[in-house]
């Protein structure tokens, strides 16, 4: 799919685009190293068991 | 000025009131609310998070269209009545033994035979399945050692063992506890009957029939009645034993576990709200029952 | 009991993570499934808006909690995960994924479903049991009956635990679940019936053990041997490796399970998702915890290597760690056969009423296992239950 979308992209874009929105795009949003905080996180069993004893 | 005075009597009394406040706070907050959401509850659609609507009595209906409420309707008036009968019984039996037999140490008795309640009700499941699990199982190996060849019955799964199964899990567990209601009756019959019942002849059994019993009726009564509350409502013991499946083809299903499963494990809380009220028109129903009963007999003797 | 939680995997993930991010701090709290403990704790914090910042979201409980409106939607402005979204298997992205096109949690793990076996109990009752041979052997579900009556001695050693594996198994290769995706109730599927007549047939053939999913005498008989199969998800090997079967190191293999008329093999059991909660305080960290939980190499290898949770991020299939040599399973690179199964397998839809008919048809599989009912009158038991519920 990627090349694909890039192709038609580029082909539709002119002038050719600065930045490539494709790469921003395909990496997924990560906040940087330096984020900071604490944080929660609840969790269960990795399946759900009919009732459990 | 009727105001003032009255609010100096409170003044006055201010430890009298701040003392039961707290009831007030906690018996509306606990008790009232609970009932009256669970009304509306049963009047609802709710699965415990979006907003309820109003169905009416549709609840009510679906559950008594309910192939599983049906069934666990008799099986809870089958649970009830065979272990409300054998706890009861055996309790009675027991205190007039050691009431009769017993002069020292009669604490003892009394609880080492609470003992199993403090047991947790898993435990005890665990305790029974030991006993009856198909693969192993203690009375399997008793049966096979008898029959000389090994015997395999799951009893835990059969359609008709489970039934008696709980109700044996009921009574080991539950005895005791109805077992301390009765010295209290058996103490407070007077010597003397006793006596000079014995001086005119009387056997044993037609002196516990005709004297004991009759006397023991408020207890035997009360006795009852809460071996009712319990057994309308019961869920540990058929849960724990069939790992809350309600054994198979629900044989065992109760009234109390057909409530847990539509409310918290498909978080259909109107039905569940509709079935607790079913179970509570039960209670009252009997509860009056026991009151006209106890009244009549109370008057008889 | 020492199970493979997410709590536990958790833990043993933060030397990793704090690596990554050293300024992030992760408070972890697991709670039992038992009586929906879990589910029930969240939907209260939900409420009540006193929830954690992340949250598990188990594809048990997922058609629940997804209609929920306090989950941070990944589809909006700044994560823009659309595109990401095309990175995991994508039935796990369908099933996170409201009609509106909110994104309410991401994949963590999937549960592509294969036949476990003990191959030293094949070897006994004269059966091959190199994963080809047993896929071979056990061509379809018929072929599972007649072979598999082999390694059964009665009352002590059972081909399987129990008749729902067979139900469950045989729907999930179709994917059919309990309703189809327009909120159709699908006992009226042939699947079903079929299913519920091969569980009376291997009842009958004495196939199945007497006890219960998840009781205690369950959970040991694996251990004692007296199980020579489970057809489960993949994340079932830690259960056996860490909780059920710990000693019996090289004598569990893993083949496709017996495939269904269509030829298919391939089944999904189980899977991970996890969530923001729109109240958190601190949605950055939390982002850079739930992307690096699920699509960090260091954090997927290490789910999967050591707790068995298959990633659903599929560019983790291209990698050298996702193929192994597991010395649980005799050496055998087990991915052979959940990378086939998870690139094959057909999705099922999720429904909040599924805990309903499922509730209903383990009720009437168990008659059929007991001899209490035949296939058509369980069935007809189920839709009866299920119209009362509903």
């Amino acid at each position: 799919m990627r090349p694909i979308k890039t192709a038609l992209l580029s082909a539709m874009a002119a002038p050719a685009p600065v930045s490539a929105p494709m790469a921003q795009e395909a990496a997924p949003y990560r906040p940087g190293p330096e984020t900071s905080g604490t944080i929660k996180v609840w969790t269960g069993p990795i399946m759900t068991a009919p009732s459990e004893r | 000025m009727v105001s003032s005075s009255a609010w100096n009597g409170v003044r006055r009394n201010g430890a009298f009131y701040a003392s039961i406040a707290p009831f007030f706070l906690i018996f509306p907050a606990f008790s009232i609310f609970p009932v009256a959401f669970s009304f509306y509850l049963g009047l609802s659609d709710w699965d415990g998070f979006s907003d309820p609507h109003f169905v009416g009595l549709a609840n009510y209906g679906r559950a008594l269209n309910d192939p599983v409420f049906q069934k666990a309707i008799w099986n809870t008036l089958y649970l009830w009545f065979w272990s409300t009968l054998f706890t009861v019984g055996l309790a009675l039996a027991l205190a007039v033994l050691v009431n009769d037999h017993v002069i020292g140490g009669r604490t003892y008795f009394r609880l080492v035979f609470l003992l199993p309640l403090l047991v947790a009700p898993a435990i005890a499941a665990i305790i029974l399945r030991v006993f009856f699990t198909s693969n192993g199982g203690i009375v399997n190996m008793l049966m096979g050692a008898a029959q000389g060849q090994p015997s395999y019955f799951n009893w835990l799964a059969s359609e008709v063992w489970i039934k008696p199964l709980v109700t044996l899990l009921v009574i080991w567990r539950w005895t005791g506890w109805h077992m301390i209601i009765f010295p209290a009756g058996l103490q407070a019959i007077p010597r003397d009957i006793y006596e000079a019942a014995r001086l005119e002849g009387v056997g044993r059994w037609a002196i516990f029939s005709r004297i004991t019993l009759p006397l023991l009726v408020p207890s035997l009564v009360f006795s009852i009645v809460t071996a009712t509350l319990g057994g309308l409502q019961m869920f540990d013991e058929p849960f724990v034993l069939t790992q809350g499946q309600g054994g198979t083809n629900n044989s065992t299903t109760t009234l109390g576990m057909y409530l847990y499963a539509t409310a918290f494990t498909q978080f259909d809380f109107g039905l569940g709200a509709a079935v607790s009220w079913y179970i509570f028109a039960a209670v009252v129903g009997f509860t009056l029952l026991s009151r006209a009963v106890n009244q009549r007999l109370g008057v008889s003797s | 009991m020492d199970w493979p939680n997410n709590d536990r995997t958790f833990r043993a993930l933060m030397p990793a993570f704090n690596a990554a991010y050293p300024n992030i701090k992760v408070e972890v709290q697991g709670f039992p499934n038992g009586d929906s403990q879990y589910l029930n704790t969240l939907q209260r914090a939900l409420l009540s808006n006193s929830g954690p910042d992340v949250a598990m979201i188990e594809i048990g409980v997922l058609a629940l909690l997804r209609e929920r409106p306090q989950w941070v939607d990944s589809a909006q402005d700044p994560y823009n995960a659309d595109d990401l979204m095309s990175q995991f298997a994508p039935f796990a992205a369908a099933n996170v994924t409201r009609p509106d096109g909110k994104i309410v949690a991401l994949p963590k793990h999937t549960g592509p479903g294969g036949l476990f076996y003990r191959r030293d109990i094949f070897e006994e009752a004269g059966l091959a049991n190199a994963p080809a041979d047993v896929e071979a052997l056990f061509a379809d579900w018929n072929s599972f009956i007649e072979e598999g009556q082999k390694v059964v001695k009665p009352n002590e050693r059972w081909l399987i635990a129990n008749g729902m594996e067979i139900v469950s198994t045989m729907m999930a290769q179709r994917g059919v679940n309990w309703f189809d995706a327009e909120g159709q109730l699908q006992l009226d599927n042939p699947v079903v019936l079929e299913a519920l007549q091969v569980v009376d047939k291997a009842a009958d053939a004495g196939l199945i053990s007497p006890f219960a999913m998840w009781s205690p005498e369950w959970q040991g008989a694996f251990g004692r041997g007296q199980i020579a199969t489970i057809m489960s998800g993949n994340w079932f090997g830690g259960l056996l490796k860490r909780a059920f079967a710990p000693d019996d190191d090289g004598k569990w293999g893993v083949a496709a399970a017996p495939a269904d008329s269509t030829g298919n093999r391939s089944f999904n059991a189980g899977g991970d998702h996890i969530a923001i909660l729109e109240t958190s305080q601190n949605k950055e960290a939390a982002r850079a915890f739930i992307s690096w939980v699920v699509t960090d190499g260091v954090s997927l290898k290490q789910q999967y290597q050591n707790d068995d949770l298959y990633p659903a991020w599929t560019p983790a299939g291209t990698t050298e760690w996702i193929n192994f040599a597991d010395p649980y399973y005799d050496g055998q690179n087990v991915n052979e056969v959940f990378a086939r199964v998870q690139a094959n397998l057909i999705p099922a839809t999720l429904n909040t009423d599924d805990s309903v008919v499922s509730a209903a048809m383990q009720t009437v599989v168990n008659n059929i296992v007991q001899g209490v009912s035949t296939p058509e009158q369980a069935l007809e038991q189920a839709k009866a239950e299920v119209a009362a519920r509903l």
